[in-house]
C-alpha cells in the first residue's frame, strides 16, 4: 500500500546507492524484460526521462511515470548524459541541472542491461553462449546453441567468469549473462587459457560442451575465491572444496568458522595468511617482514582465538576451508 | 511457515521494485507493530496533492455507529456546479491502521475525469473498535451520502462505492447491508484486491507467507484486531467477512482484480464466482505475478498502468461516462 509502506520513488540524488541500481537491473535481466522496462526502470530511478535511440531509428522515451514520451530527434537526444552499448545503441537520461549521485551508476547499467536484453532478442552468438552455460536450458537446447557456436564436437570447453564490467578479454564466444548471484561475463575457452594479469577470473571444469552447465558453476565458484593476491582461480585446481562450495550455498547462513575469520583484522588475517601458506614460522616471517618469535607469538594468540591451531596439518585444512567459506559469504560474485 | 507452497512467480519489472522497498516494507505485520506502522506519517501530502490537482476538501462531521461523530471528506472539483456521478470510498489499512485519504490518488483520477464527488470515510480501527465499527461506521457514511446527494451534488442513480483492501472487502460487506436493508441503491462496487475472507485456509493464503506484501501473517493480524476470538469462528457476519456469505445476488455489478501472488487472489476470484453463480455481474481480473497493492507501489510499471487503466475503464462505463 502506497501510503503505508512507500511507493518506488527516485533515488536520493546525494547519496549513492549502488547496490540499489545493480540489484534492480539485475532482476529485470534475469526476469528477461524488454527494452522498454529497462528504460522504464532508469527513468523512475533518476526521476527523469530515459531514452535509447539506435542510429536511424526514431529514439524511445519513458518518462518517470512509465508513460511513452514524444520521440524527439537525435540532435535533441545528444545533450543529454549518455552511453554507448555493445549493441551499438546509445542510451541516456534526460537531467537537467546537475547530475544526481546515482546518474552514472543506472546509465552504466543501463547500458549493460540494454546490450543483453538486445543480444537475447537478435538470437546472435550471445544468446547462444547464455542457453549453452544455463542448467535451465533443455539439453535439446543446448545441443543447438553449442552447434551454432561450433562448440559441439569439441571435447575440451572451459566457461571462464569475470565480473560484467570486464571486457572480453580473452577470445572465445562470450556473453554478460544473469547469474542467482548477479550478472556476470562468460567467455567460452579451450583447455587452456591466459588471463591477462591483475584481472579477477574463475576458470570452470574442463569437459565437452554438454557439460557446460557443470563448468559454469564452478567456474562462478571459481570466481568467488578469486582475491587480489590470486586473482584467477581454476575450478579444476580447487578438488573437494567446489562440493563443500555447493553444500555452503545450499545452507544459507556462513558456517561459524567462516563468521570467526570475518570478525578477525586484516592484520590478523596476514599473518594467518602467511602461516598456513608458507609452512613455517621463519618463511612466514620473511614474508611479512617480521621476525620470526613475533609471529610466533601472533600464531599463538590466534590460536586461542579462533579456537584451533593452524600450524597443524588439520587445523590449516580446517583453516583453509574457513578462508574459502569466508570468501563464498561474500555478498553477490565477492 | 512450514507449509508455504510454491507461488506464482512475481513479475520481473515488480519484483525488482519490490527488492528496493524491501527494507521500509516488513512482508509480515504482528499484533506488536500496529502502534508503530500508525504513527508513520500517513498521506502527509494530500493536501498538496489536492491543490495541484484542484480539487476541494470539506469536512463533515456525522453520526457514525451508534451516533457516535465521526468524520467524512467531500472531495470534488473546484468550482464544480450541477449534479454527477458520486463514489463513496473505504480506505484500506488491514481494517488496522490509514484514513480516509489512504489510495485517494486514484480516486483523483476519477474525480478529474468523470467530474465526480467523492465522500471518503473516516471509520474508527480495530483492535479499539472491533467489528461491527468499521462496517457499520462506512454505511454509516454511506446513507449520509445518499441523504445528502442533492446538496452534494450527486446523482443518486450514479453512485458507486469503492475500496482497496480492508477498503474493498468493506466495500463488499457495505454493499450486503445496503442490500438487507433496503439502503441506498448503489450503481456499482469497486473492489480492489479486497480483504474478504478471515479464515486463513485458502491456497494464496499459505503461498504468500513470509514474501510478498501484506502476507499471511499480516492478513492474521489484521482479522484477529477486527475478530478477536471470533476468527475463523462460526460467529462472524457476512458483513465482516463477506467471502462467507452463501447469497450474493442481489448486489450491485462489481468489479474486482487483484494479483496472482498476492493472499486475496483465491478468496477475491471466488468471490466473483459466487456473484456469477447467483445470477449477478461481476468483473474480474487477475493480474500475473502482482503483489498486493503494486499499483500502488510500482505505478510506473506496465501491469500497473494496465489494472489502473482497466479499472477506470469499468468505473467510466458504470457510470455512462
Amino acid at each position: 500500500m502506497q501510503e503505508l509502506v512507500g511507493r518506488l520513488t527516485a533515488l536520493d540524488p546525494e547519496a549513492s546507492d549502488t547496490l540499489k541500481v545493480v540489484s534492480y537491473f539485475d532482476t529485470l535481466v534475469a526476469g528477461g524484460v524488454g527494452v522498454e522496462t529497462l528504460l522504464r526502470g532508469a527513468a523512475v530511478l533518476t526521476g527523469t526521462t530515459a531514452g535509447r535511440a539506435i542510429e536511424g531509428r526514431a529514439p524511445t522515451r519513458i518518462a518517470p511515470d512509465g508513460e511513452r514520451a514524444e520521440s524527439g530527434t537525435d540532435a535533441e537526444a545528444s545533450v543529454w548524459p549518455s552511453r554507448r552499448t555493445s549493441d551499438g545503441s546509445r542510451v541516456w537520461i534526460e537531467r537537467e541541472g546537475q547530475a544526481h549521485a546515482n546518474d552514472a551508476m543506472v546509465l552504466e547499467r543501463l547500458a549493460l542491461a540494454v546490450a543483453i536484453t538486445s543480444a537475447r532478442r537478435a538470437n546472435t552468438a550471445d544468446a547462444a553462449v547464455e542457453v549453452v552455460v544455463s542448467s535451465s536450458a533443455a539439453p535439446a537446447e543446448r545441443a543447438v546453441a553449442a552447434a551454432r557456436l561450433r562448440l559441439d564436437t569439441r571435447d575440451h570447453v572451459r566457461a571462464v567468469a569475470f565480473h560484467p564490467d570486464a571486457a572480453a578479454l580473452v577470445p572465445g564466444p562470450n556473453a554478460v549473462v544473469a547469474t542467482s548471484r548477479g550478472l556476470a561475463r562468460v567467455v567460452l575457452v579451450g583447455r587452456t587459457v591466459d588471463v591477462p594479469s591483475g584481472i579477477l577470473a574463475g576458470i570452470g571444469i574442463d569437459g565437452p560442451a554438454d557439460r557446460l552447465p557443470e563448468s559454469w558453476a564452478s567456474a562462478l565458484v571459481a570466481l568467488r575465491l578469486s582475491t587480489v593476491h590470486q586473482p584467477v582461480v581454476d575450478a579444476a585446481e580447487l578438488g573437494a572444496v567446489l562440493l563443500v562450495a555447493e553444500a555452503a550455498d545450499r545452507r544459507g547462513e556462513p558456517h561459524p568458522d567462516a563468521t570467526a575469520l570475518a570478525a578477525l583484522d586484516p592484520r590478523t588475517r596476514e599473518v594467518l595468511d602467511a602461516v598456513a601458506d608458507a609452512g613455517s614460522m621463519r618463511a612466514a616471517a620473511s614474508v611479512l617482514g617480521m621476525h620470526h618469535s613475533s609471529v610466533q607469538a601472533r600464531a599463538d594468540a590466534i590460536t586461542v582465538q579462533l579456537g584451533y591451531d593452524p600450524r597443524t596439518p588439520t587445523g590449516r585444512t580446517r583453516y583453509f576451508l574457513a578462508r574459502a567459506l569466508a570468501a563464498l559469504a561474500r555478498p553477490g560474485l565477492g | 511457515m512450514t507449509d508455504t507452497l510454491a507461488r506464482p512467480p512475481f513479475d520481473p519489472e515488480l519484483e525488482a521494485v519490490l527488492g528496493l522497498l524491501a527494507e521500509s516494507l516488513p512482508p509480515s505485520i504482528t499484533p506488536e507493530m500496529i502502534t508503530l506502522m500508525r504513527q508513520a506519517p500517513i498521506v502527509a501530502s494530500v493536501d498538496d496533492l489536492l491543490v495541484a490537482r484542484g480539487i476541494t476538501r470539506r469536512d463533515v462531521t456525522i453520526p457514525g455507529h451508534e451516533g457516535a461523530d465521526i468524520i467524512v471528506t467531500v472531495l470534488a472539483r473546484e468550482g464544480r456546479t450541477g449534479t454527477g456521478p458520486g463514489i463513496f470510498h473505504t480506505h484500506g489499512g488491514g481494517m488496522i491502521i490509514g484514513d480516509r485519504f489512504v489510495g485517494i490518488a486514484a480516486i483523483v483520477d476519477w474525480i478529474e475525469r468523470f467530474d465526480a464527488v467523492c465522500v471518503t470515510v473516516e471509520y474508527r480501527l480495530a483492535p479499539e473498535f472491533p467489528d461491527p465499527y468499521p462496517v457499520e461506521d462506512c454505511y454509516a457514511g454511506l446513507l449520509w451520502t445518499a441523504e445528502h446527494a442533492d446538496e452534494l451534488g450527486i446523482d443518486p442513480t450514479r453512485l458507486i462505492i469503492a475500496g482497496a483492501s480492508a477498503g474493498g472487502g468493506l466495500a463488499a460487506g457495505v454493499s450486503l447491508l445496503a442490500r438487507d436493508r433496503g439502503g441506498p441503491a448503489l450503481a456499482g462496487q469497486v473492489l480492489i484486491y479486497p480483504m474478504l475472507d478471515d479464515r486463513d485456509a485458502s491456497v494464496s493464503t499459505r503461498q504468500i507467507d513470509g514474501v510478498g506484501v501484506w502476507d499471511r501473517t499480516s492478513n492474521v493480524t489484521g482479522w484477529g484486531a477486527l475478530l478477536g476470538d471470533r476468527r475463523a469462528t462460526g460467529d462472524v457476519s457476512i458483513y465482516a467477512a463477506p467471502a462467507r456469505a452463501t447469497d450474493l445476488s442481489g448486489l450491485p455489478p462489481a468489479f474486482i482484480d487483484c494479483g496472482s501472488a498476492e493472499v486475496f487472489r483465491d478468496e477475491d476470484v471466488a468471490y466473483a464466482s459466487q456473484i456469477w453463480a447467483d445470477g449477478g455481474q461481476a468483473e474480474l481480473h487477475v493480474w500475473p505475478g502482482g503483489f498486493h497493492g503494486f499499483d500502488m507501489m510500482a505505478p510506473h510499471a506496465a501491469l500497473s498502468r494496465s489494472m489502473t487503466e482497466t479499472r477506470t475503464n469499468w468505473v467510466g462505463r458504470v457510470l455512462g461516462a
